[in-house]
């Protein structure tokens, strides 16, 4: 066990800070999901403090105090203890244990977990290549196994006809799948900026679908963006990002391929860190270094720089970071949503993606510029 | 640690009842027929002390959406939607 480190500070500081966030928390949990929601935050601040998973300060993203990577863990184990005890509370089988679909792509899923967790856990336990070959061996037999999930058409020409044949439409996807949790865990550098934008694709998918998982799954997601935001004592960690990540992918694929809602909707919710991951690719490219090498150029760190010398906290520039970005994109195509102002089956909704493009490089060229102005 | 564990069991705890609330809600729901009581009590003390608003908002959602697609156990399978989205 460890305490939550805050250097320059007396201990007794420290206490009064710690006891207000968490009475903060509450507050918020409360409202939103009242005793249960308090039971959560409770549950997660004791999780906090393990000493298994820690980060030390200023070594992941733009944090820089010491917090547990843990996030996905504690939201993993939420999401599994809710579901577990509804299933013997309700009177009904969920589908999931009818429909053999749901079984495999939640198999992906807890295997896509365990490889983050083992990260987690162990950093470096497996080698990046290795890790890669693992990610791909579990979407592509995913995939393979449920060729439902491989849309036939998502509304773009050319992607549609290579989609439109059976082997390129299942390799297409499986990168596709591949891509996008790798595109999440290196977009999850600011407090609230993952977990926003899972929390406001959960709630689409739950309106959508309205089943008990996506409802439990907004829950957990709910709980772990106020803790994340309001303490930061929590990061997503690699379970985090790849578990949701991948739901996040199954589902998008699932709902594209069945017609449920339109590939431009998901492209709207998870734009950014799909256009980070590609912006990143090609600025390191240009510079000549290596398309996966870290650095603290994404948008999430110009932006925190942008914000930081307004602030004397620490959390508060680094959640404020997180919620711009994700408030931005996935709540910008939120609020398009719950209003209706599209239907979710339309093709316009990649004029929202495209708005989201031209606002991630009308801002990032504005921080770089500003940046170079005053170093 | 003892007080961690402590505090971690009773978080938990919390936390089960309101899966409790929310699973009572839907077979309180199946058994009045769904008449509507149990989906338009949104606003209900008890309900918004254990679930919140959004978590009231949430049970009302899934058992409405669940009232035409979700059949208790012990009726057979043949009648199962199986791949009905709202499962």
């Amino acid at each position: 066990m460890t305490s939550h480190s805050s250097s320059g500070h007396s201990g007794l500081t420290r206490i009064s800070k710690i006891t207000i966030k968490l009475l903060v928390m509450l507050i918020f949990a409360f409202a939103a999901y009242g005793v249960a929601g308090m039971g959560v935050i409770l549950a997660m601040y004791a999780l906090s403090f393990v000493a298994l998973g820690r980060d030390s300060e200023a070594s992941h993203g733009i944090s820089n105090r010491e917090s547990s990577r843990l996030g996905g863990l504690a939201i993993g184990i939420i999401f599994a203890v809710f579901i577990l005890v509804m299933f013997l509370l309700s009177p009904y089988t969920p589908g999931v244990v009818r429909d053999p679909l749901h079984i495999y792509l939640w198999s992906a899923v807890a295997a896509c977990c365990l490889l983050g967790l083992s990260e987690d856990i162990a950093p470096d336990l497996l080698s990046p290549m290795l890790r890669l070959i693992l990610k791909m061996g579990v979407f592509g037999l995913l995939l393979w196994v449920a060729p439902a999930m491989v849309p036939k058409q998502i509304g773009i020409l050319g992607i549609d006809t290579l989609l439109g044949m059976p082997l390129l439409g299942w390799l297409l996807a499986t990168l596709f799948c591949v891509g996008f949790i790798n595109a999440v865990n290196m977009a999850d550098g600011a407090n609230g900026l993952i977990p926003g934008i899972v929390l406001a694709t959960m709630i689409m998918f739950f309106l959508v679908y309205g089943r008990p998982a996506e409802g439990v799954l907004v829950f957990a997601c709910a709980m772990f963006l106020i803790f994340n935001v309001i303490s930061g004592w929590y990061f997503l960690g690699d379970m985090g990002s790849y578990g949701l990540g991948a739901i996040v992918a199954c589902y998008g694929l699932l709902g594209v391929a069945q017609g449920d809602f339109s590939a431009g909707l998901m492209a709207s919710f998870v734009a950014y860190p799909c256009i980070d991951f590609i912006y990143s690719i090609l600025r390191r490219l240009k510079a000549g270094r290596s398309p996966l090498a870290a650095d603290d150029g994404h948008l999430h760190n110009r932006l925190h720089r942008f914000y930081a010398p307004y602030f004397r906290s620490k959390v508060l520039p680094n959640s404020l970071t997180g919620l711009s970005i994700s408030g931005a994109t996935a709540g910008l195509s939120l609020l398009v949503f719950l209003n209706g102002w599209l239907p979710v089956e339309s093709t316009l909704w990649f004029v929202v993606f495209g708005f989201e493009v031209l606002m991630y490089v009308l801002v990032i060229r504005l921080l770089t510029t500003h940046q170079y102005c005053n170093p | 640690m003892a007080r961690l564990v402590f505090i971690f069991v009773l978080g938990m705890t919390m936390m089960l009842g309101g899966v409790s609330l929310s699973s009572s809600l839907s077979a309180q729901a199946v058994e009045v027929g769904h008449d509507g009581t149990i989906i338009d009590d949104i606003m209900s003390p008890k309900r918004l002390a254990i679930l919140g608003v959004a978590g009231s908002y949430s049970a009302s959602l899934l058992i409405s959406r669940g009232k035409e697609t979700v059949i208790p156990d012990g009726v057979p399978d043949s009648l199962n939607p199986i791949d009905s989205p709202a499962r």
